[in-house]
């Protein structure tokens, strides 16, 4: 494996991986910068264009540019006109809007980039340094242990979704019900396909992941109409100065560790990564009650803590194929359309190409720092860009990005489908991402747990209690959803005999 | 007057779905025609499908039950909500419309003109009334990304015979790649 990490420095050192990178930056910035854009949906429309340019040390690289500009693109909203770009930059609005107000947003937007950048390489590092290890260990997982992991993640994925545990898992549950429309992966035997050759091989992950990301919003700005451009009280003021940015250095550490944390475990995300970054410097601050208020340390211990996870992100997807969030779900969906497979034998089977797109991750770090602050006025102003001159280049992106991954005009049927399906859901309050990873990992659940059937033959109960990691696994993840059902019933009932007697009195 | 809260119409149809797909499981999931040894096939195409359906069943049973129990099924409208819904309902269910047609015509009409038609009716339902804006945009960006896609990339989009050879002269200036 280190031969391939030596071999993934030679190949990620390239002109042409790093101007894709520079690219992927810029639009990552754009996206996350116009409020109502978040990073899943313009990631899902760019991942077939990360196909087209063929290489995958050139579409991977954009694409996790593209990531981490758009988290840290959505602090410029939020600092400027109160209104957070991407959900990743909710902690952000608390101070930095505050200093927008106080004349110093330059100041602000300047701590939110060097202290992105700052955390970014540094997670990045940990994620380059912990792949190799997690990856020996993996290695070593048979369909037993791969099973449980699945089905611990699921869990997981599930009770961690926006919104109430229950709806998580009904669209958990309506993603791996979609995956097994098609082919069955033992008897090749049809299951949902209607007789229909299209359905025969199963739904593409590319219109899904555009369909329920993508459509979803831009009918949100249909339904809110034509928005008047932000007004941004002021984008000039001071600049940072580095004693400010030393001042800050504790609250960037220590929001990286927690976003590292956090990053590695599948489902939790930069929002809670940066409610947690935000509160850690609030609470470790000698004053406490100035947060709020436009303190520097504020913006610093959010943001730091939000791109912190972007690189840790990448262990459970490259070790396990299991993707921590929706934008890792689509960069696994990049990745299956470059033909590399993330799990236990990527790293073997690929491992210069994924050493290599880490590599050029962690020196993407060094163009995020100079296009972050050369671009600084232009993004400023991209905030005041109004929503219906770039809606309609979204859906073109959509219908093109789409037909161009498999040129199968039956996944142009199947984009509008889950569109639907996505609005729906989010008309209901229903998060969609869970129904993603659902569809990704459910048929890897079928195939392995399918697998271990076969390998324990007659005598499963022996080889249930032989196989300890698999069974740890799943006696984690039992009484995980046993404990948030019956906490979920329990405030149910809470809250209808608190109505009873309400009613009473 | 009073509905059906959101949430509860989107699971009790999921609900339906998976009874129904419960029901006649035996006709969507084929069994293999020859018996095949636990060895080859160790459980049957329609154990997963049917555990996944019944957990669907009984989650989505869950929350419709506790919303029932809680009094949260329905949800109160309030008057002059209805003109106001109107207007928007008017815009979502038009913009379905186009979206679902220029998806089925898209390989007969060709890229450029379905890609004018959906981009100029989505930024005119989003609210642009800025008639050179709309135009501008429907027709330059869907030209552009054509030209790249099929000229640099090399990469072919559906589109009709007589805009291909009407766009032949252009391209031909075009700088190889």
């Amino acid at each position: 494996m280190i031969e391939s990490l030596l071999a993934g420095v030679d190949v990620a050192l390239r002109v042409d991986t790093f101007i894709w990178i520079s690219g992927g930056l810029l639009l990552g910035m754009l996206m996350g910068a116009l409020p109502g854009f978040t990073t899943s949906m313009g990631m899902s429309v760019l991942v077939p264009i990360s196909f087209l340019v063929g290489d995958p040390l050139i579409g991977i690289p954009f694409l996790i540019g593209v990531y981490k500009g758009g988290i840290y693109g959505g602090s410029v909203p939020a600092i400027l006109i109160s209104m957070p770009g991407t959900g990743a930059s909710i902690a952000t609005v608390f101070d930095g809007h505050a200093l927008t107000k106080k004349g110093k947003s330059r100041k602000a937007l300047e701590m939110s980039l060097f202290a992105s950048a700052i955390s970014d390489f540094l997670s990045d590092i940990f994620t380059l340094v912990m792949i190799i290890p997690v990856a020996a260990i993996v290695l070593g997982f048979g369909p037993p242990e791969i099973a449980a992991v699945m089905f611990l993640s699921l869990v997981i994925i599930a009770v961690t979704a926006t919104g109430p545990v229950i709806k998580g898992l009904i669209m958990l549950c309506l993603g791996v019900w979609v995956g097994f429309v098609g082919a069955d992966p033992f008897s090749a035997m049809a299951r949902y396909s209607f007789g229909t050759s299209e359905l025969y091989d199963g739904f593409h992950l590319i219109p899904i992941l555009i369909g329920l990301f993508a459509l979803p919003e831009i009918f949100n700005a249909v339904k809110e109409g034509d928005m008047p451009g932000a007004r941004v009280a002021s984008f000039v003021g001071e600049r940072l100065r580095l004693d400010e940015l030393k001042n800050s250095l504790r609250t960037i550490f220590r929001s990286t560790l927690i976003g590292t944390g956090i990053g590695v475990i599948p489902g939790l995300g930069q929002p809670i990564a940066a409610m947690m970054g935000y509160i850690a410097a609030k609470n470790s601050s000698e004053h406490p009650e100035t947060y709020g208020e436009g303190e520097l340390d504020g913006v610093a211990g959010a943001e730091a803590a939000n791109n912190a996870v972007n690189g840790p992100t990448m262990v459970p997807l490259l070790t396990l194929g299991i993707p921590g969030d929706a934008v890792t779900a689509l960069l696994l969906g990049a990745f299956m359309m470059q033909g590399l497979r993330p799990g236990p034998t990527l790293l073997t089977s690929s491992g210069d190409i994924v050493f290599g797109i880490l590599i050029a991750m962690v020196l993407a770090n060094i163009l995020f720092v100079a296009i972050g602050y050369l671009t600084i006025p232009f993004f400023a102003r991209v905030v005041t860009i109004k929503k219906s001159l770039l809606i309609p280049v979204t859906i073109m992106l959509a219908f093109a990005g789409t037909y161009l991954a498999r040129g199968n005009p039956f996944d142009i049927v199947t984009l509008i489908g889950f569109g639907l399906i996505g609005i729906a859901a989010r008309q209901a309050k229903f998060d969609v991402a869970p129904m993603v990873m659902g569809f990704i990992l459910g048929r890897e659940l079928e195939y392995s747990f399918g697998q271990t059937l076969a390998l324990a033959g007659d005598n499963w109960l022996r080889f249930a209690l032989t196989e300890r990691l698999g069974m740890t696994a799943v006696v984690l993840a039992t009484p995980i959803i046993g404990v948030l059902l019956g906490r979920r019933m329990s405030h149910f009932r809470q809250r209808a005999l608190a109505r009873e007697a309400g009613q009473a009195a | 007057m009073s509905h059906l809260e959101a949430d509860v119409k989107f699971t009790a149809v999921v609900l339906l779905l998976a009874v129904l797909a419960l029901v006649f499981g035996g006709w969507l999931i084929a069994e293999p025609p020859i018996p095949l040894g636990p060895d080859v096939l160790a459980m049957s195409p329609k154990v997963f499908p049917t555990l996944i359906l019944a957990g669907t069943a009984l989650v989505a049973s869950i929350f419709l039950i506790t919303k029932h129990r809680n009094g949260t099924l329905f949800v109160a409208g309030s008057a002059g909500e209805g003109a106001r819904v109107g207007g928007t309902m008017y815009r979502q269910i038009l913009f379905v419309f186009i979206t679902v047609t220029c998806a089925l015509l898209l390989t007969t009409l060709g890229f450029l003109t379905t890609m004018f038609l959906l981009m100029a009716s989505t930024a005119v339902l989003v609210g642009n009334r800025s008639v050179v804006q709309v135009l501008s945009i429907s027709l330059v960006v869907p030209l552009s990304f054509y030209i790249i896609v099929t000229h640099v990339l090399r990469t072919a989009l559906p589109e009709i015979d007589f805009i291909e050879r009407a766009l032949v002269p252009i391209l031909r200036l075009l700088p190889s790649v």
